[in-house]
């Protein structure tokens, strides 16, 4: 019969596919971890007003090329496929040019199961051209009106079943061969350019049809593949990365654009016909983007790095030892259609899928906007549970998403800039870049949601909260005071101005001051703190409602605290802070305070080995201590050090060692730890005596009961003698690292409590056991013995280290004693020192991280 | 190869199959394996079992996306081992760490609680899952999933162990409330 904990288990394994993915991921962005920074150069100066799209102008990149080639509109991409060509010939109605009676075309069908088709239209018609092959073109034409109209958004439709693909020579302008399409039950949507495009699989090849003379008159239509490498006969379509819009460069190759992009390159066949604006027209373009900087498993990290705009997509091939870049949007629009995905029509959105390796995102074609602007982004989900809104990244990135499949060359770029709403769908009209400094560049970190200029450097800070899309330099009046009071406070700092105190790598700009602390994220936050200023560190302490603090005083006699961090070692007194300098780790919550002091409240270690006559500790004489041996010739007493561990390890992985004082914690009970907190108080002389029950309020109210602060603890109160309250708390179980810490930092000194995060044992008589406890040891699971030796033994002192062998991470985590010496080994010192009450354990200077 | 085309060949009963299975998921088949079976030998067998069945199920279905379709049978038949008692000791160690843990998930017991299991029970983690961030996520999934170790997930998102530890803890005990407003017991 299962139980509730395997069936929750066996839940857990039934999510959902994204969920799966994630959970067997192994990279960042398999686990849905993708934090792309993006980078946005503007290469003018423009005022930027609420009514239009940002523009940015990208000259350099178009000027000298050759003719443009095909496009693909951000439009609706309808498509059709060219399966079924008609072999009754009919007669051609075009009005642009001399058509002769053309012969019957037969032609494989397309490849059907994947790829599609798109159309192009060259300005002053509803033709739509292919590149040039042999001195061919391919074109739509429809020119019979009553099947063309234009939508109320300025999309132009057709019919296709009216209209037809002709087979043009270049230099004649005389359609030698012609064939019809076939639709399926949508229209067809045009766009200003949309391109003719014919199968695509996905792997990398072109399906590619030609419609050739034979010899015996007649034309053959004829299907073939081809890789993307070199010159295609047939416009590819790919993707490629533009980190800046001045990395793109285009050469003209014969009949073909190489196209460079850093380290991508391609090329791609030109349509000398295509041109449909002067060189002086801007045109508008979507491109988009993809890291060109496989791993080498093959799967590609996706990388946006400029800016997303509307109006066409060019294609060409990416040339990367025949790869084909994933985010091939047709084919997998295509093989979704066969998988049951459908468009949206009404959004004027569709789905396709990226690439197989499951990177849990999808690609998504919105349809274009009245200025024809559309858009290509990541979607994976854009709303969490509760309805809000959420991957606001993806958003962003669709918004700065440049498809680049091709280039119109003599053209001139237009880069929008569009970010969405909070619905997703709609831009965000009022987002203002208003500066007084032109804004030359916008940081954003798609990880966390942030765009901003670093405000160390004195630019404009533009915040935008990517979960409320809140502009916070504008809106956000905490976020400004928190910044006035920074100023206001570091006024007097020699190095000038202030740092704000969290990293902006991690994109984290909520900082908030509430008249008394500076706070950033109130949900805790774990990275790097840096020092609001430069200055002395004063103090590195630990104390209730701080946790370990630092406090640094600044050259105009500001006292700054910052609190809540992980324990440090880097810094002692007396040691020189620059600004912005990194100071701790890690932190929780943290609180900076400004001139605040703190007067940590006075802790005992009541941890006492008992009279050396009760333990032997220490047997032979001290040895070099690259030399190990047994620490004690007595094993009964080895063991006692570390039976406890023993029994432990026995039955657990090393790492749940700490867990195991929790319980140990537990097991000790009310009587126990209060004995604990009393006898230490007596040890260290606050008590006068060690009959306890004396104290008042000792036989007070105690209670195990849940503290709501940590719900699956138990905590219990202590009445202090002199009436203050003292709470320890502790958890009975669960990855409590914190809390486990945190019930020792109640109990014992503050020595102690600096060196109890590395691993510093600790001992305890317990009945006629003596125990020792260590907090250390989470995730190590390398460790494989542990031997001790003697370092030093006199009259007032005993130090020995515990030599821990560990495996490299991923062999066999066996111990074999005839390789002792090929084991890494750490170090951890224990010292003992004598006192009047007996021995007990002291601090050493010198210690090794477990780690 | 794509998946499609994996099919294909177990459709056209090729030989191929199971190597161009092998090749594009086995990593991860192995890895997920060995993470709940700690042994490489099971996790070989574990692996093998998989490409087994794939086979006896293909054709007639179709699945897709295959990698997900394949991990979870993995996972399946890996757990299987562990709770008939025919995996190694350290399998079951591991997975009585990773039992433990789950009891924080565990709803307080309430009488008019609705019991829920099986794909109702995997749809409301689901939507628990999607209202924590993606790290959160990540990490949950990878160790109550997955099985990884701490030390694993600490490494794969570069993220210290502890803070993998307390975000663990953080994140059953979200778990447990999420399931409590709910109303459901397991």
């Amino acid at each position: 019969m299962s139980t509730r904990e395997d069936r929750l288990l066996d839940a857990i394994g039934g999510v959902s596919d994204r969920n799966v993915r994630i959970a067997v991921g192994s990279n960042s962005s398999e686990l849905g971890l993708r934090t792309e920074t993006h980078h946005i150069t503007l290469t003018g100066q423009e005022k930027i007003t609420p009514e239009e799209i940002r523009r940015y102008r990208i000259r350099s990149a178009v000027v000298g090329c050759a003719a443009a080639v095909l496009v693909i509109a951000g439009g609706i991409f309808l498509w059709n496929k060219l399966k079924d060509i008609e072999t009754e010939p009919k007669p051609a109605v075009s009005t642009t040019a001399a058509v002769t009676t053309v012969a019957p075309v037969t032609a494989a069908p397309a490849d059907t199961t994947d790829g599609g088709d798109y159309y192009r239209a060259v300005e002053g018609g509803f033709s739509t051209q292919s590149s040039t092959v042999g001195g061919r073109f391919l074109r739509v034409v429809c020119d019979n009106e009553e099947f063309v109209y234009t939508e109320p958004d300025g999309i132009t439709r057709f019919y296709p079943e009216q209209a037809r693909v002709e087979l043009v020579d270049e230099t004649t302008g005389s359609v030698t061969a012609e064939a019809r399409f076939v639709t399926y039950d949508d229209l067809v949507t045009l766009d200003r350019d949309i391109m003719i495009k014919l199968a695509v699989n996905g792997s990398g090849e072109y399906t590619g049809l030609v419609i050739t003379p034979t010899e015996d008159g007649r034309y053959c239509a004829t299907v073939y593949t081809c890789s993307p490498d070199g010159l295609m006969d047939f416009d590819p379509s790919g993707f490629y990365l533009i980190s800046s819009p001045d990395d793109v460069s285009f050469e003209k190759q014969g009949d073909g654009i190489f196209v460079k992009n850093g380290e991508a390159s391609g090329h791609y066949s030109v349509s000398r016909n295509f041109i449909t604006y002067d060189d002086n027209t801007p045109y508008p373009f979507l491109a988009r983007g993809r890291d060109i900087n496989e791993r080498s498993s093959g799967e590609a990290q996706l990388r946006f790095d400029a800016l997303i705009i509307g109006g066409q997509v060019l294609a060409y091939s990416y040339d990367n030892g025949g790869t084909m870049p994933t985010y091939d949007i047709y084919p997998e629009y295509a093989s979704l259609r066969l998988n049951g995905y459908e468009p949206d029509k009404s959004s004027g959105m569709y789905y396709v899928r990226s690439d197989e390796e499951d990177t849990g995102a999808s690609v998504q074609l919105r349809s274009s906007d009245e200025n024809g602007i559309g858009w290509v982004e990541l979607d994976i989900e854009r709303f969490d549970a509760n309805g809000s809104f959420n991957m606001i990244t993806n958003v962003l990135e669709s918004g700065r998403v440049l498809i680049f499949v091709g280039v119109p060359l003599n053209r001139r770029f237009i880069v929008y800039t569009c970010l969405y709403d909070s619905s997703g769908l709609h831009l965000l009209p009022d987002l203002i870049f208003e500066t007084e400094l032109p804004l030359e560049s916008i940081y954003c970190d798609g990880g966390n949601g942030v765009i901003y200029n670093d405000i160390y450097k004195g630019e404009k800070n533009v915040v935008i909260d990517f979960y409320t899309l809140e502009i916070f330099d504008r809106t956000n009046e905490e976020c400004e005071a928190a910044k006035e009071k920074l100023k206001e406070l570091t006024s007097g700092n020699a190095e000038g101005g202030f740092h704000v105190p969290i990293a902006p790598d991690k994109g984290l700009h909520t900082l908030r001051y509430d008249g008394e602390k500076f706070t950033a994220d109130p949900d805790g936050w774990y990275g790097t703190v840096y020092s609001i200023t430069a200055g002395t560190v004063e103090k590195v302490g630990y104390a209730k409602g701080y946790g370990n603090y630092m406090q640094i005083r600044d050259s105009s006699g500001h006292l700054w605290t910052y609190a809540n961090l992980y324990y440090n070692r880097y810094f002692r007194e007396g040691d020189t802070v620059h600004m912005g300098e990194a100071i701790s780790d890690v932190s929780s919550e943290l609180a900076v305070y400004c001139d605040k002091e703190i007067v940590p409240e006075p802790l005992t270690n009541p941890m006492i080995i008992p009279d050396e006559s009760e333990v032997t500790l220490i047997a032979g004489e001290p040895k070099p201590s690259d030399e190990l041996h047994e620490f004690s010739a007595d094993n009964t007493i080895t063991r006692r050090f570390i039976g406890w561990a023993d029994e432990w390890a026995a039955t657990h992985d090393d790492q749940y060692r700490w867990y195991k004082a929790g319980e140990f914690l537990d097991n000790l009970g009310v009587d126990g730890l209060k004995e604990l907190y009393y006898k230490g108080k007596f040890l260290a002389g606050e008590l006068v005596t060690d009959d306890f029950s004396d104290i008042d309020g000792y036989n007070g109210v105690t209670s195990f009961g849940t503290d709501p602060l940590h719900a699956d603890g138990a905590v219990f109160e202590l009445p202090y003698p002199e009436g203050s309250k003292t709470m320890f708390s502790f958890y009975s179980s669960g990855f409590s690292y914190r809390s486990f810490y945190d019930a020792w930092m109640s109990v014992f000194t503050e020595e102690w409590a600096f060196t109890l995060l590395n691993s510093y044992p600790g001992f305890r008589k317990y009945g006629d056991e003596l125990y020792y406890v260590s907090s250390a040891g989470g995730g190590d699971l390398s460790l494989v013995n542990v031997e001790y030796e003697l370092v030093k033994q006199t009259e007032d002192e005993i130090v020995f280290n515990a030599v821990g062998y560990h495996v490299e991470q991923g062999e066999q985590p066996v111990y074999d004693p005839a390789l002792r010496d090929r084991y890494k080994k750490t170090y951890i010192p224990y010292r003992f020192v004598k006192t009047a009450n007996g021995w007990r354990i002291a601090f050493s200077e010198t210690f090794y991280n477990w780690h | 190869m794509e998946d499609e085309k994996i099919i294909e060949l177990y459709f056209e009963r090729s030989e191929d199959a199971i190597s161009e299975t092998d090749k594009k998921y086995g990593v991860k088949c192995r890895s997920t394996a060995y993470n709940i079976l700690q042994s490489r030998e099971d996790s070989e067998e574990c692996t093998n079992d998989t490409y087994l069945r794939l086979w006896n199920v293909i054709p007639p279905q179709r699945p897709s996306p295959l990698l997900t379709y394949i991990m979870r049978i993995v996972r399946n038949l890996a757990l299987d081992r562990v709770r008939r008692a025919k995996a190694s000791k350290r399998a079951d160690d591991n997975y009585r760490a990773v039992y433990e843990e789950i009891k924080d998930c565990l709803p307080a017991p309430d009488n008019v609680a609705k019991t829920v299991e099986g794909r109702e029970l995997s749809a409301l983690i689901d939507r628990f899952l999607a209202g924590q961030s993606r790290e959160k996520r990540a990490v949950f999934l990878m160790r109550y999933w997955n099985f990884c170790s701490v030390s694993e997930i600490a490494q794969r998102l570069g993220i210290g162990e502890s803070k993998v530890m307390v975000t663990l803890m953080r994140t059953r005990n979200k778990l447990r409330e999420f399931l409590e407003k709910e109303g459901v017991d397991i």
